[in-house]
Formats: C-alpha cells, sequence, structure tokens
C-alpha cells in the first residue's frame, strides 16, 4: 500500500457500481463538454488523445462527457458536442470505452438532452412547458407533446443501448443545470395540467419512466442520473430543497443504481461553483442524499476540490463516491499524486472558471493552470527530452518565467532564474493578497511553483535587477536568456498631467510600500484597479474608481465580471465610467465625464492602475549578448495569468 | 403599483442614454412574480415599456402567459422588488434592476435570442442591468 492510500483510506479503497467493481472510490464526473469534436457530433483525435489522460487519471469510474440522443439535435446545447443517436458514431465511442477500461476503470457514458438549453442549431428547443429562459443565450422554447415524450424516452434508450454495445458497462442521464429531466422535475419549468405536471409525483412521471425503460432495456448495467440537490431556483417557484430530495427517493424506487448530486441551475441567481464559494460549501446536500437513498451509492463533487476533504465525507458516510472533474482537468496527475502522497505537488483547479467561460463561448475549453489541456493530441505540447541541453537565465519569477523554468528544466536544460524580488510570484503576490474571492487559491500557484522549482532543480536568485551590465557580467555562461519581467503601470502616461507627482502606482500599493488616506480614487477599472480598491474599501477607505472606457471590468474573465460589480456595490465604491482624469490637486482627483463636465473628487491619494505596460525594454539590451532571446507573459504584452501560464509553458516545451 | 405610467416614464426617462440605442418598437414587460408563478392562467397586467420616437412610453397591457407576451424581455419582480422600485430608487433603474436580480428578486425572461436582443440596441441595457453575464457558471 502506498503512503498515499494509508492516509487516505476511504478515497482508495475498493467500491461498487452495479455488479462492476471499482478500484476506488472516484468517479471522474462529466463536468461539462470539451467542444473538442465536430459540429455534427462525431469524435475527433483531439477528443481520443484528451480521454487517453482522462482514463490514465486513475479515477475508478471514468464517465464520458454527454451525448445527445436525438437525431434532430433538440438535446445539443454544446456548439461541438458528441452525438449517440446512430450506430455512425460508434467507433469512436468503442475506442474511448476501450481506453478506459485498458486504464482498468468502468466506463459511464453520459446521455445530454439539454431541453431548455438544448436546439443549438435549431431555431427552438424543447420544454415540459412553455417557459422562456432568464438568460439571453437559447433558443424559444416549445411544449413536448406527450408523443414527443415517448419518443424522447425511445431515443435515450436506444442511446444508451449504444453506449453498451460500444464497450461501456453503463449509462449516465443528466439533469445537471437545468436539463431537459431537471425541468421536468421541476415546477418552475413544468407547469404541465396533464400527467407529466403539477404534483411532484407527475413532475417526476418523466424521470422514473425514463429509468424504467433504460433499466429493463439494460438490466444488467449500471444507470446513474445526475440530479439536483438544491436548484437555487426555489425563489423562482423551483423546487424546493425537500422536493428535490423526494425526486431522488422516487429515482430510487424506479431503479438507478447511483445518484449524483448537483448543484444549481445555469439560470441559479447565485454561484455554486465559482471561487467565491468556499470548498465544502454544499457537502450538506449530498449527505443528506446518503440519508434519503442509503440503498444506493452517491457521487458528489461540487465545489469539493480536495481529496482530503472528500476522504473525510467518505469516511462519515456523508456520500460515497468523490465526484470530481475540474480539478482533474487542472491537473490529470491529482489523483496519482494522492496516492504517492505528493498532494503538496498537486496544481490546483483555482475555480477561475475559465474552462465554461469558453464553453459557453461555444470554444473548446481549456484551463487556466493546465496548458496542456486540449493539446494533447499535439506533439508540439508534450514535454520531451531536449534534443540540446541548454543554460537557460529567465528574468522574472512570476507565473510566465516560473511556468517557463519549471517546463524547461523538466526537459532537461539547467534553468536559473534572475528575481528583483526576495520571492516567487512576480505581481501576482501583491494582487492575490488583495483578492476578495479565494487568496488562498491564487497563492497556491505561487506555492505550486516553489515546491516544483525545488523538485526539478530551477536555481532562483532572489534580489538581482537584470541589466546590461549584470548581462555583461554573465554573458558567455548562457545559451539562452527568456525575458518573463512582467508588465508596470504605465506611469509616463501621466507626463502631462498636472499633479502627476501625486500620482501613487497601483504596484506600489498591491505590495503594501504606500502609506493611503482615508479617500482614495483609483484611476482604471480593469482587474488590478478593481482588486485595489475592493481590498481598500473591504479595509474601510472611501473609494472612487475612474474609467475611461464606458465598461468596467474589460480585462476580467466573464465569470467574474458580475462578482466584482456585486463587490463594488457591497462596498459602497463610486464607480464612473467614461470618465477621465485630469488633475491631481493636494485634495482632489479632478475628471471630466463623457459629457465633458469637469468634477472634483476628494482623495487624499489617487492611485494610478492604468494603463499598463510591458517591461520589454530588455529585448533590446540584450538582443547582441545571448545566442537565442525570448519573450513571454506580460512582458510581450500586458494581460494576465492565463496568457502567462500558457506562454510560459509553450515557450518551455519547444526551446 | 404598475398603475402610474407617468412616473414610469419619468424613471425610463432619467436613463434615457440607456434606452437611445434600443430599436422603436422594442418592448420590455414588467410583471408580478406572483402572476408568473400561478399555475393558474389567471389573466392579469403587464406593464409595457416600448421605445418610440419620443422615447420611452410605458403603458398597462393584458397578460396571459408566457407565450403571448409581446415583448423582448420580461421581467419578473417579487414582493421585495415591487417595494423597492415603488418607493423609488436614488441608484436608478438599471442599477436597482441589477442588485435585484442578483439577490433573487428580480428575474429576466428573454423572449428574443441574444443576437437579436443585441441587433435591437438592448447591449448597454443588458450590461447595465446585468442579465449579459447572469448565470451560476458565467
Amino acid at each position: 500500500m502506498l503512503e498515499g492510500e494509508r492516509k487516505l483510506p476511504n478515497l482508495f479503497r475498493p467500491g461498487r457500481l452495479g455488479r462492476y467493481p471499482t478500484p476506488n472510490l472516484i468517479k471522474y464526473g462529466a463536468c461539462c463538454v470539451s467542444n473538442y469534436n465536430t459540429r455534427d457530433g462525431y469524435i475527433t483525435p483531439r477528443e481520443l488523445a484528451r480521454t487517453q489522460v482522462i482514463a490514465a487519471t486513475g479515477c475508478g469510474i471514468v464517465t464520458n462527457q454527454g451525448a445527445y440522443p436525438d437525431p434532430k439535435g433538440e438535446g445539443k446545447s454544446y456548439f461541438r458536442q458528441i452525438a449517440l443517436y446512430d450506430d455512425k458514431f460508434l467507433p469512436q465511442f468503442e475506442i474511448i470505452a476501450r481506453t478506459i477500461h485498458d486504464a482498468g476503470a468502468v466506463a459511464i457514458q453520459q446521455i445530454l438532452h439539454a431541453g431548455r438549453y438544448g436546439g443549438i442549431d435549431l431555431g427552438y428547443c424543447v420544454q415540459p412547458s412553455v417557459v422562456p429562459q432568464t438568460l439571453p443565450h437559447f433558443r424559444p422554447p416549445r411544449e413536448m407533446s406527450k408523443e414527443d415524450i415517448r419518443r424522447c424516452i425511445g431515443e435515450h434508450v436506444d442511446a444508451a443501448k449504444r453506449a453498451i454495445r460500444a464497450g461501456f458497462d453503463g449509462v449516465e442521464v443528466t439533469s445537471f443545470m437545468g436539463y431537459l429531466l431537471a425541468s421536468f422535475n421541476s415546477k418552475f419549468t413544468n407547469r404541465r395540467g396533464d400527467e407529466y405536471g403539477g404534483s411532484i409525483e407527475n413532475r417526476g412521471r418523466f424521470m422514473r419512466e425514463l429509468i424504467d425503460a433504460v433499466k429493463q432495456a439494460l438490466p444488467e448495467h449500471p444507470l446513474v442520473v445526475r440530479l439536483s440537490g438544491a436548484e437555487l431556483m426555489d425563489q423562482w417557484g423551483g423546487n424546493s430543497e425537500d422536493e428535490c430530495f423526494e425526486l431522488m427517493r422516487q429515482a430510487t424506487a424506479a431503479g438507478v443504481d447511483m445518484i449524483s448530486v448537483t448543484v444549481g441551475w445555469q439560470e441559479a441567481p447565485e454561484s455554486s461553483i465559482g471561487r467565491d464559494v468556499p470548498p465544502g460549501h454544499w457537502n450538506h446536500l449530498a449527505a443528506r442524499a446518503k440519508r434519503t437513498c442509503p440503498e444506493i451509492p452517491i457521487a458528489f463533487g461540487n465545489r469539493l476540490p480536495s481529496p482530503v476533504m472528500a476522504n473525510d465525507c467518505i469516511g462519515r458516510g456523508e456520500f460515497d463516491f468523490w465526484e470530481v472533474c475540474r480539478p482533474l482537468l487542472a491537473d490529470p496527475e491529482l489523483v496519482r499524486k494522492a496516492r504517492e502522497d505528493r498532494l503538496h505537488e498537486v496544481r490546483r483547479c483555482i475555480g477561475s472558471l475559465n474552462c465554461l467561460s469558453r464553453v459557453f463561448r461555444d470554444l473548446p475549453y481549456t484551463c487556466t493552470m493546465n496548458p496542456a489541456l486540449g493539446h494533447e493530441v499535439e506533439p508540439e505540447y508534450a514535454v520531451t527530452p531536449a534534443a540540446v541541453r541548454k543554460q537557460i537565465m529567465v528574468i522574472g519569477a512570476g507565473p510566465a518565467g516560473m511556468e517557463f523554468a519549471i517546463t524547461a528544466a523538466r526537459r532537461g536544460h539547467s534553468v536559473t532564474v534572475y528575481e528583483r524580488s526576495g520571492a516567487i510570484g512576480g505581481n501576482l503576490l501583491g494582487y492575490a493578497a488583495r483578492d476578495l474571492a479565494r487568496p488562498d487559491d491564487l497563492m497556491s500557484i505561487v506555492r505550486h511553483y516553489e515546491v516544483m522549482a525545488a523538485k526539478h532543480g530551477v536555481e532562483v536568485r532572489f534580489g538581482t535587477e537584470a541589466n546590461a551590465k549584470f548581462m555583461r557580467s554573465v554573458l558567455h555562461r548562457y545559451d539562452v536568456c527568456v525575458v518573463a519581467a512582467g508588465a508596470r503601470t504605465d506611469m509616463g502616461a501621466y507626463a502631462r498631467l498636472e499633479g502627476r507627482e501625486r500620482l501613487v502606482d497601483a504596484l506600489e500599493v498591491a505590495q503594501g510600500r504606500v502609506q493611503l488616506g482615508r479617500q482614495v480614487v483609483v484611476i482604471g477599472g480593469g482587474k488590478i484597479g478593481l482588486a485595489i480598491a475592493e481590498s481598500l474599501a473591504k479595509l474601510g477607505a472611501q473609494l472612487t474608481v475612474i474609467e475611461a472606457d464606458k465598461r468596467i471590468a474589460g480585462d476580467v474573465i466573464p465569470t467574474f465580471k458580475w462578482r466584482h460589480t456585486a463587490w463594488l456595490e457591497e462596498l459602497g465604491v463610486d464607480v464612473r465610467t467614461s470618465t477621465r482624469l485630469v488633475r491631481v490637486t493636494a485634495s482632489a482627483a479632478v475628471v471630466v465625464d463623457g459629457k465633458g463636465a469637469e468634477t472634483q473628487i476628494p482623495a487624499d491619494t489617487v492611485v494610478a492602475a492604468a494603463p499598463r505596460r510591458s517591461n520589454q525594454e530588455l529585448f533590446a539590451e540584450f538582443e547582441w549578448m545571448v545566442d537565442e532571446l525570448h519573450g513571454c507573459g506580460d512582458a510581450l504584452m500586458p494581460r494576465g495569468i492565463d496568457a502567462a501560464i500558457h506562454e510560459g509553458y509553450r515557450l518551455g516545451c519547444r526551446v | 403599483m404598475f398603475d402610474d405610467a407617468a412616473r414610469w416614464e419619468r424613471t425610463l426617462e432619467a436613463e434615457s442614454a440607456l434606452f437611445e440605442p434600443l430599436r422603436p418598437g422594442s418592448r420590455i414587460g414588467l410583471v408580478a412574480e406572483t402572476v408568473i408563478a400561478s399555475r393558474h392562467r389567471r389573466p392579469s397586467e403587464l406593464l409595457v415599456c416600448e421605445r418610440v420616437a419620443s422615447g420611452m412610453r410605458a403603458a398597462l397591457e393584458p397578460y396571459a402567459g408566457f407565450e403571448s407576451a409581446a415583448v423582448d424581455l420580461l421581467i419578473a419582480l417579487d414582493e421585495d422588488a415591487m417595494r423597492t422600485l415603488e418607493s423609488g430608487s436614488e441608484a436608478g433603474l438599471s442599477r436597482t434592476l441589477r442588485r435585484l436580480a442578483r439577490g433573487g428578486h428580480a428575474l429576466f425572461f428573454a423572449r428574443r435570442s441574444r443576437a437579436e436582443l443585441e441587433d435591437a440596441g438592448y447591449d448597454d441595457l443588458l450590461y447595465e442591468i446585468g442579465f449579459a453575464y447572469l448565470g451560476t457558471c458565467r
């Protein structure tokens, strides 16, 4: 037994799903589709390469992402979602089932009929009743007739049988996030007057008939159903928690083999999986599901990224299988590292929801923390031994520089990082400390680099200012120089501003090097300006944010725009858009709005958080000094963590 | 609270910049949540705010359900939201609606696709009321 297995005995003990034994109690959850496939539902080599990584994660059960079951595409909700309505799709499903089995896991195929979020290629979607969606991304609804319902159940059964023929051991039907099954179950969307609507018994009829039909067709194969523990739509006439658990009772009585508990609809007003939700927040729903349906296994994983926490929950009998997806996108070796007691090496999912932000914009999903995700089929993204081992210097120990350094060192290069400050992390350090959501998530990036740099022998020399003089002193030691010096506030942009000497640099504020007053004006409503403003407001200062554009948060990931808006309102921050700074006096920031009106905003500190400028000067200084000169991250163009990590990795793979 | 159409027109006028880009004929409906939630199709009333050449016009219309509501965007308000809007908010209509939506007191039903709404000039309005980036995983 490995050390990690000893420490996490509940997670790594054998389990069972129906007649299939599982090597552990970890289920790879089909949390969202990848959008790696063709527009007409065929699985691509990109997906198959990704599947090899998924299968190798070490999970005891692997759920393949959701396929829509109907030929019309009423169930299709994502641009490049896979289909399972015809035998023509089977060859690739067979490869996926075989790949999962070869890795020793139980293979489950999810069937995803999106209902009110479906019909993406059609001019409509289908629902139990005509209830328009509360997000502006979907197709107008049509009510399903009883004939439609019967046909839909038949299509689910056919898709399930096809999955089993492809070699899968069982199937999963998802009602995650308000998909078709959920919309029948919920009284928010089910307003039918017939036997499929009204009472909870009637609303659950579609689900029970579906379960019954699949189980009759495939009695030997396990059927998993994903059901809401909380819709978070009850305020709007959706199901209460009690009703959610009554539906789980119905599913169990109908013969389902496992319930996967989920939380929240896409349309719910509150977040359920973002990094503003504390890990473990929803565990009580899984525990209630287990109490409600003790006779079947319960799988759960919403906002539960920690294997230690999952192990404890299973130990307390709160659920049976840890269902995990996004943490495995961030680090496919998470389970192996847990088994080998190397959790300190795990690259954590930071809950940025970059994955979902992209999927909902019809893009293939990627991961902020795992640059290789979705590129497994491309040799250019593989970490392979370097043909020529080089001496490499890196300027800057921020995310771009460290990602590059570690990747290059893994390939056999000798890497030294020169950092002006005394710590790894670059500008991220200061801003992470001011993050109102969960500073620990962002700080985990820094800790990961500290651990992995030590593991792979990357030398980091702190307190070293890289300039031409320094470069001359190390001139012949290096074959390669990588400039990853990040970006700074472009204080030069204020050269002609009256009172510019009173401006304070946001970076200085983030690093805690400036004494601030009680009335603060922040110039720039991008992520840096907002992080500064929110953190200062939380400490009690009176804040105003000035943004020249007509909207704030222009460089913020879509999943977090609303959060900043909410924080600013909660903290009483005065936000002025289409407004620019024209003067700074001893007691005020003087601004002009979009209509040309000048206003004095009382301020004892004015912080410049925009514009940002790349630290590119070293490129010119070093050009004739080293064989290879490269750049990555904000040193090329100010962006953010995602670009820094991805560029650092890609450069590390090819240098 | 929907009876005083003139008051609603003044409220809309206070944020006229948001409504100016709307194509003439664009219609936004406001309805009480109790009407939406009711399983029984009782005839009720809907406040329709319509873009006309001179600005925004507010008028009461009969409401008989989602299917027949001839609006681009339907906003359902619970009792708290009704009280908040009735009392008049210094924050302005759009900011108040954004806050109410995030608090679960106002629910927006899209009756047009996002592309159609944007083509009709709703871009700024959707952003200001928060509709552009609502949703649990967005």
